[in-house]
C-alpha cells in the first residue's frame, strides 16, 4: 500500500500538484490527465527524483476492521481491496516504509520508468543493467532474457549513444522491471516502442501483477485497448491528483 | 536583446548558453589577466604583455596558437549544442540562403570569440600605434581567418546536422572506444563525460595547471621542506578546475537524475563523488611527487590529497544548494580561494581540511535530493 500524507509539489514559490491524504493499495492504476497537469511530477515524486512537502509510505498500514471494509473512503474496487487485506496479513508485523526517512528501503521497492529516458550516451546497456543489477540486487541474467525477448540484447554492449529512441525506451522499461520492487511506476511506457514490444511489455505488467502481486502505476495517454486490466484509475487535473470512481 | 527571432533564438540557445557554462573558465581567466596585478599597474601590465608578443616571434606565435585553441573550445562547444537532439529545431535555418546563414553563423561567432578579438583589436591598436605593421596583420588576419572558419563549421553542421560535420568521424570513433571494455563504475561517468564532451576545457585546464606545477617545482627551491607553497599551488590548481567542477554537476543534473530511484547511501554517493575527485586530480598526485621530499614530507603528502578532494567536494556540493549557473558560483569559489590563502598562510593541520570534508558532506546530505 501507498500512502500519501499532506504530499504537495512547489517549484519555486508555484504549487504544482496536491496529493490529498490518500491510501493507494496494491493494484495496477492508470493515472490519466492532459499535457502539464502533473503525472510525470506525481511518478518522479514517488519514485524519488523530485522533492515535495509532506510524506510517502510504502508498506502495510495498521488499519482496524471497520478502515478495512470502508471501501468507499478509498474509491478502490474488490481486487484491491482483496490484495490489501492479503498485503495487510502478510507484513502485519512490518513497519511502513517512509520515503523521506526510509529512503533506500523505499526505492529497493519501487521502481521507475521515465517517459523519455535520457542516460549518459556513453554508457552501454550493460553498464546500466550491471549498475541496477548491484543496487536493486536484481537478476542480470532474467534483465538480459528480457532484453532478448525485446530484440535489444544484440546492443547491449553498444553505447546507449548508438540506440534509437524506441531502443532506450525498451532497455529503460527492462530497467523498470529489474530487482524486486512491489511498485513499478511506468510513465508512458507504450510510446516509441513497436506494436510488437506494446504486447510484450502488456503481458510482462498482466504477469507480474497476477504472478507476483506487483502493483503499477501507469501514465498513458494511449488506450491499452483491453491489454491492461486495471484495478482502478487517477486522475490529474487542477493541481490535485483525484480517485476516480 | 534583438527583436530578430533568429538573433534571439542564437543569441539565448548559443551565446548565452556559451558564457554560462564556461562562466568559471571565464571568470579564471579574467582573475589570471586582470586579478594579479593592482589596479594602478594594470595598463602598464597589459601594455608590457603587448610589447613582448609583438616583439618576439616565438610568443607571437604561441598568442595565436592560444587563440587557436580558444577557437576550438568555442566551435566544438558550438557544434555540440546544435547538435544536441533538444536542438533539432534549429535545422529551421536551413531554410536561409548560405549567406544569410553565414552572416548568423559570424553572428554566433564574433560574440561567442569576443575575449580574443576585443583584446587583439587593442593589440593591433597598439601595434599600429608602434609602427609594427607586419605584426598587426598578422594579428588581424589570425582572427578574420578564425571567426570565418568557426562560422563556416557551425553553417555546415546545421546544413548536415552532423552527417558531414568535422565531428561527425570523431563521434563514431567516440562510440566504438566508449563500448569497449570494463562496465563503467558510478564514479567514473563524469569523468567519461569530461574526456568526451568537454575535451578543450579538460586539456587546457590539464595543460595549464601541470605546466604551472611543474614551473613552480623547477623554479622554486625551498631552504627546508614547507608544504605552505606547494598547498597554496593546489590552491589556485582547484580554483582553476572550477569550470569543469560546474560542467561535471551540469553533467549530473541533465543525464544522472536516473541514479536518484536507485537505493544508494548518501554516504556512498559521496564517497562515489570523492572517488570521481580523485581521479580527475590523479595527473596533479602523481606529478606533485616530484617535488619529494624538497617541498614537502611524506606525512604531509595526505594533506594535499584530502584539501583538493574536500575543496572539490565542497564546491560541488554548493552547486548542489544553488541551482546556479555563474555569478553565484564563482563569487563562492573565489571567495573561499581568498580565505583560504590566508588560512593555508598558517599551515593548517589535516584537521581543517577534515573540518572542510565535513562541511561539505553535510551540504552533500542535505541537498543531494533537491
Amino acid at each position: 500500500m501507498l500512502q500519501f500524507r499532506k504530499v504537495e509539489k512547489f517549484y519555486g514559490a508555484h504549487l504544482a500538484l496536491t496529493v490529498p491524504d490518500l491510501d493507494l493499495a496494491n493494484g495496477m492504476y492508470w493515472i490519466q490527465g492532459e499535457n502539464g497537469s502533473g503525472k510525470t511530477t506525481f511518478l518522479k515524486m514517488l519514485a524519488g527524483l523530485h522533492p515535495f512537502k509532506g510524506e510517502i509510505f510504502l508498506g502495510p498500514k495498521n488499519l482496524g476492521v471497520s478502515e478495512l471494509g470502508n471501501e468507499d473512503n478509498l474509491g478502490l474496487g474488490k481486487e484491491a481491496l482483496r490484495l490489501r487485506e492479503s498485503n495487510s496479513e502478510e507484513r502485519s508485523s512490518e513497519k511502513p516504509l517512509s520515503i523521506l526517512k526510509d529512503r533506500n528501503e523505499f526505492l529497493k521497492k519501487v521502481n521507475y520508468a521515465e517517459a523519455e529516458p535520457l542516460y549518459p550516451p556513453f554508457l552501454t546497456a550493460k553498464d546500466l543493467v550491471e549498475l541496477y543489477g548491484a543496487t536493486k540486487k536484481a537478476d542480470i541474467d532474467a534483465a538480459k532474457q528480457q532484453l532478448e525477448e525485446l530484440h535489444i540484447l544484440d546492443a547491449y554492449e553498444q553505447t546507449v549513444g548508438t540506440y534509437s529512441s524506441g531502443m532506450v525506451k525498451k532497455l529503460s522499461l527492462v530497467l523498470a522491471f529489474m530487482g524486486n520492487p512491489d511498485w513499478i511506476l511506468l510513465d508512458e511506457p507504450l510510446i516509441t516502442i513497436d506494436v510488437a514490444a506494446v504486447e510484450l511489455v502488456c503481458k510482462w505488467i498482466n504477469d507480474w501483477h497476477a504472478k507476483k502481486g506487483i502493483s503499477f502505476l501507469i501514465s498513458s495517454h494511449q488506450s491499452f485497448a483491453g491489454g491492461l486490466q486495471f484495478t482502478g484509475k487517477l486522475s490529474v487535473s487542477d493541481k490535485t491528483l483525484h480517485v476516480e470512481p | 536583446m534583438s527583436k530578430n527571432p533568429i538573433a534571439r533564438t542564437l543569441q539565448k540557445i548559443l551565446v548565452n548558453h556559451f558564457y554560462q557554462m564556461n562562466a568559471g573558465f571565464f571568470a579564471f581567466l579574467f582573475f589570471v589577466l586582470f586579478g594579479v596585478v593592482k589596479g594602478g599597474q594594470l595598463i602598464d601590465y597589459h601594455y608590457s604583455l603587448i610589447i613582448a608578443f609583438l616583439e618576439s616571434p616565438i610568443i607571437l606565435v604561441g598568442v595565436i596558437f592560444a587563440w587557436i585553441l580558444y577557437t576550438l573550445k568555442c566551435s566544438n562547444y558550438i557544434i555540440k549544442r546544435i547538435l544536441e537532439p533538444r536542438q533539432l529545431f534549429l535545422s529551421s535555418l536551413n531554410h536561409l540562403s548560405n549567406k544569410q546563414l553565414f552572416a548568423w553563423m559570424l553572428f554566433v561567432q564574433v560574440q561567442v570569440f569576443a575575449p580574443v578579438w576585443v583584446y587583439a583589436t587593442i593589440a593591433s591598436a597598439v601595434a599600429i600605434h608602434l609602427h609594427h605593421w607586419a605584426q598587426a596583420g598578422i594579428m588581424i588576419l589570425a582572427n578574420l581567418v578564425l571567426i570565418v572558419t568557426a562560422a563556416r563549421w557551425y553553417s555546415s553542421t546545421i546544413r548536415h546536422h552532423g552527417t558531414t560535420a568535422f565531428l561527425g568521424k570523431w563521434e563514431l570513433l567516440q562510440s566504438i572506444q566508449w563500448s569497449i571494455g570494463f562496465v563503467k563504475p558510478v564514479f567514473s561517468f563524469a569523468i567519461f563525460h569530461l574526456f568526451r564532451e568537454r575535451k578543450q576545457m579538460l586539456l587546457l585546464t590539464k595543460l595549464f595547471t601541470l605546466l604551472f606545477l611543474y614551473g613552480f617545482i623547477q623554479l622554486y627551491e625551498p631552504y627546508k621542506p614547507d608544504p605552505r607553497p606547494i598547498l597554496l599551488c593546489f590552491l589556485l590548481i582547484v580554483g582553476s578546475h572550477s569550470s569543469l567542477i560546474l560542467q561535471i554537476r551540469a553533467f549530473e543534473r541533465e543525464f544522472l537524475p536516473f541514479l536518484r530511484n536507485l537505493p544508494v547511501k548518501i554516504s556512498v554517493r559521496f564517497l562515489q563523488l570523492l572517488l570521481t575527485y580523485a581521479l580527475l586530480f590523479l595527473p596533479e598526485y602523481i606529478y606533485v611527487w616530484s617535488a619529494y621530499p624538497l617541498h614537502f614530507t611524506l606525512l604531509e603528502y595526505p594533506k594535499i590529497v584530502l584539501m583538493v578532494l574536500s575543496l572539490a567536494a565542497f564546491l560541488h556540493s554548493i552547486l548542489l544548494v544553488y541551482d546556479m549557473l555563474s555569478e553565484d558560483y564563482l563569487n563562492s569559489v573565489f571567495g573561499m580561494m581568498a580565505v583560504l590563502f590566508f588560512v593555508l598562510l598558517y599551515n593548517p593541520g589535516i584537521l581543517f581540511f577534515l573540518l572542510v570534508l565535513l562541511v561539505a558532506y553535510v551540504f552533500f546530505h542535505h541537498h543531494i535530493y533537491g
